[in-house]
């Protein structure tokens, strides 16, 4: 169950960089505890601004952000899956999952139960061992979640982690996340995509955004229950909620070209 | 009058024909400085010209090596600074051979600050800082070892800067005793005590010409002109006017004065550097077998060589000196 | 095995093609053995010097290996020190250049005035030399740390020290291999040069004195003997750094990847 709370706060939002570019202006949204919110939208709308803005790793240039990561001090609670598996390479699998726990200072034989069930969980119990080297695409966004769950981390940002896999390997682990996340209690997810498909697959709710400048244009409720059930991506449901995505999508590039 | 004018004609083309040159070079072992004044004398005052020669001066420097240019067919003739090198090329089959020893005693000296007991030689041995090149390290230093007893655990290079020396008042170093005490003297204001090497047993001859032994076979004549033109360049230089032999090395060696190089004639002089015992009686450049071997014999002794490893009559040659050349113009200049 | 004979075959074939040349020359031409000695006569008398050398040999190889291992701590500490501390890299940095292009010929005397043991001068001599590349290498590996990771170790609120030794330093590790391989051989050739210049005397002296010492004295051969034993330290420091970096970096960089480019 969502708790009332918002965990992320957006509030009028400007992000301007030193550049002149206006990534973001006026943008207000907000994450509660559990729940699944997708950001859609074409590239260059802001979207990887606003995780980074909820990840502490950047400021507004004017407006508030609320997020456990952006607090002054102590533990930040959150976790950042990258576009890329942006793993250490001279690491081992388990030294990389381990890495969150150790830098809290726990060391490798307190933390290694916990590495192990994350590791067990996204299906590389076998490869512990292994460096990055080793291991095909899909496996290494898997390393790169389980390394995000392991500090069992309030709020969960995903930067369009899977877009550079094969669809097949992308829907795998789709249902996968889906799976984790709904099983790692109350955890505000914010995942960021410019697939229609998997937003809609994946979240309650999507904010489509459009770009020059970034802004949230429509917001979209998925209303089906987790876990998805079998044979969701071929239902009328999922197909009617993506021809709404794609209308709006198409909307929001159509009004794009505005001076900002 | 025709006869008179092809008379005169004649001599001319014979006075250009005997002065046909033949080029001619001379590799040092060192700087331009006094201890080469003989030959520096002998291109100005124009006596190599006179017996037919072009000779051209190749100095020699601290990080300049010149011996390996005389097997090597580069130079002509080569100055050595005592026979343990020659001993050295015949040992290694290298073809060269003395031809003339300039030095009848061997300036290489060791000096040390006055009034730190090392007046006398035997003290030497204890200081605690010896300054020594690399040519004497692999040289005469090993007999200084052997026969008196120094040690190599206080041998520091010496990179011919006198600071380390003057800086230090127990340092001993080397030097030529008739050049590095004026240079002590004038940079450090004192006199330095200087222990010539020959005073205790290296009787080596200095300063020595050599040349291939195929130039000896196939040039004779021209190896006799050149020694003969260099003792009597010595013999000019030490007893003339040697200004134009002074200002030619000092072109060559900027950093050498008038003043250093006079200081230095008189010390060879008062120390009978070039022109004693035998050189004064059968003129400068003068060599004997006897005293070859005896040398050899030290060395041996001192461990620098076997017995029976160098075959000494191939060593030196003989046939160019010991004719008294030049002893009718030190007559003249000097008046006895 | 037969990866390893491929390997080591072409070039085993082709040293021994150019000694076979060098011996051909020097007998066809007659070159006398003072000006260039045959391989079977260096080879002959380093076998029969080969007690006295050895010794010379191991004294190099002391200060060879000795000051590479100095100029490791060195590098990398000045390095990390760099790296947690940008206003000491901008104050200091020229410094380390200046240490770098001064020709160690030219000042290896005056450090002999200055340093009483003949042992620390050779090593300081040889560290000069030999440090340069290890540091600048680190610096810049040590800045390589790929951006993601950055956000990463910032996100868990790593502290400077955990973001030292758990991310830069890893990172910067090919970088320092790289220069650990240049050093490797610069270090002997500062070892070498400062004993040409420095020079030592009696039991402590090293090959460079040795092959001084034969070339006054007219003995090519054994010049050339002593200069062999030199080369075979540069290769096998050469070799011994390959198999390192291999062993360092072989399961995860680049460079070490076995895949054709």
């Amino acid at each position: 169950m969502p708790t009332p709370d918002a965990l992320i706060r957006l509030q009028q939002v400007d992000k301007r960089f030193p550049s002149g570019l206006q990534a973001l202006r006026d943008v207000s949204l907000a994450v509660r505890g559990g729940e699944f919110v997708a950001l859609l939208g074409p590239s260059g709308c802001g979207k990887s601004t606003v995780l980074r803005l909820a990840a502490g790793l950047d400021t507004p240039t004017a407006g508030t952000v609320q997020a456990p990561a952006v607090a002054a001090s102590g533990a930040s609670d959150t976790a950042f899956v990258f576009q890329e598996p942006t793993l250490m390479p001279w690491a081992t699998v388990f030294d990389n999952v381990w890495l969150p726990l150790r830098l809290q200072g726990r060391a490798r034989t307190d933390a290694a139960a916990t590495v192990r069930a994350v590791l067990a969980r996204v299906g590389l119990a076998d490869f512990e061992t292994a460096h990055p080297a080793q291991l095909s695409g899909g496996m290494k966004m898997r390393a790169s979640i389980a390394r995000a769950l392991v500090t069992q981390p309030q709020v969960l940002l995903m930067d369009e982690p899977f877009a550079a896999l094969d669809d097949i390997t992308r829907q795998a682990l789709n249902t996968d996340l889906l799976q984790w996340w709904h099983g790692a209690g109350n955890m505000a997810a914010l995942f960021v995509t410019h697939s229609v498909a998997e937003a809609v697959f994946l979240s309650q709710r999507v904010l489509v955004m459009a770009a020059r400048p970034g802004r949230v244009v429509a917001e979209l409720a998925i209303d089906a229950p987790y876990p998805r059930p079998a044979g969701f991506r071929h239902s009328a449901a999922f197909t009617d909620s993506c021809r709404q995505l794609g209308e709006a999508l198409a909307a929001a590039h159509a009004a794009a070209p505005h001076a900002a | 009058m025709r006869i008179r004018l092809s008379l005169l004609a004649t001599a001319a083309l014979l006075s250009t024909a005997a002065v046909a040159q033949d080029k001619v070079t001379f590799a040092t072992n060192w700087k331009a400085q006094a201890a080469h004044g003989g030959f520096y004398q002998a291109v100005a005052d124009g006596t190599y010209k006179k017996y037919g020669l072009e000779v051209t001066i190749q100095p020699g420097g601290p990080q300049v090596n010149n011996r390996p240019l005389l097997p090597a067919g580069r130079i002509d003739f080569l100055m050595t600074g005592n026979l343990l090198h020659s001993f050295d090329n015949i040992k290694n089959k290298v073809p060269t051979v003395v031809v003339a020893a300039m030095f009848q005693k061997d300036p290489q000296a060791l000096i040390a600050h006055p009034g730190q007991g090392y007046e006398t030689f035997a003290n030497l041995k204890n200081a605690p800082l010896a300054l020594i090149a690399k040519d004497g390290q692999f040289s005469w230093w090993q007999w200084l070892k052997v026969t008196h007893g120094f040690k190599d655990e206080v041998l520091k290079p010496y990179n011919y800067n006198l600071g380390p020396f003057l800086a230090n008042n127990k340092a001993i170093q080397q030097g030529y005793s008739v050049a590095e005490p004026i240079y002590v003297e004038n940079q450090g204001k004192f006199k330095p005590v200087v222990h010539l090497l020959a005073d205790h047993g290296f009787s080596t001859y200095s300063t020595v010409i050599e040349a291939r032994t195929d130039t000896v076979k196939n040039k004779p004549d021209l190896v006799q002109r050149f020694v003969d033109a260099s003792a009597i360049g010595w013999v000019n230089y030490l007893y003339g006017n040697r200004k134009a032999a002074n200002a030619m090395m000092m072109q060559a060696n900027p950093e050498m004065t008038e003043a250093e190089m006079e200081a230095s004639v008189a010390l060879m002089k008062g120390q009978g550097i070039v022109d004693s015992g035998e050189a004064a009686a059968k003129g400068i450049g003068a060599m004997n077998a006897a005293r070859v071997k005896d040398f050899y014999e030290q060395m041996v002794k001192a461990g620098l060589y076997k017995a029976g490893e160098v075959d000494l009559t191939q060593v030196v040659t003989y046939q160019f000196v010991n004719k008294g050349v030049g002893q009718d113009i030190k007559a003249r200049l000097t008046g006895k | 095995m037969s990866q390893a004979l491929k390997t080591w075959a072409l070039p085993a074939l082709v040293l021994l093609g150019l000694l076979a040349g060098w011996e051909a020359l020097v007998r066809l031409a007659d070159i006398p053995a003072y000006t260039l000695p045959a391989p079977s006569l260096v080879l002959q008398t380093l076998v029969a010097n080969f007690g006295s050398l050895a010794g010379s040999w191991w004294v190099t190889l002391k200060i060879t290996l000795g000051a590479l291992a100095l100029a490791c701590a060195g590098g990398v500490l000045i390095a990390a020190a760099f790296a947690l501390s940008p206003t000491l890299e901008r104050a200091l940095f020229p410094v380390a250049v200046v240490l770098q292009v001064t020709p160690i010929v030219a000042v290896a005397p005056l450090i002999l005035i200055y340093v009483h043991s003949t042992t620390a001068a050779l090593l300081l001599c040889a560290w000069i030399v030999a440090f340069f590349p290890i540091l600048s290498n680190t610096v810049i590996g040590l800045r390589a740390a790929d951006a993601n990771l950055r956000d990463l170790f910032r996100l868990y609120r790593a502290t400077p020290w955990q973001r030292l030794r758990l991310l830069r330093l890893p990172a910067a590790l090919p970088y320092f291999v790289a220069g650990l391989k240049i050093s490797g051989g610069l270090s002997l050739i500062g070892a070498v040069t400062a004993e040409m210049v420095a020079g030592a005397a009696g039991r402590e002296t090293g090959l460079a004195s040795r092959i001084l010492e034969a070339s006054f004295r007219t003995e090519t051969p054994k010049m050339f003997a002593a200069l062999t034993l030199l080369v075979l330290t540069g290769v096998m420091i050469f070799a011994l750094f390959n198999a390192l970096s291999r062993w360092l970096l072989g399961p995860w960089h680049a460079s070490e990847s076995q895949r054709p480019l």
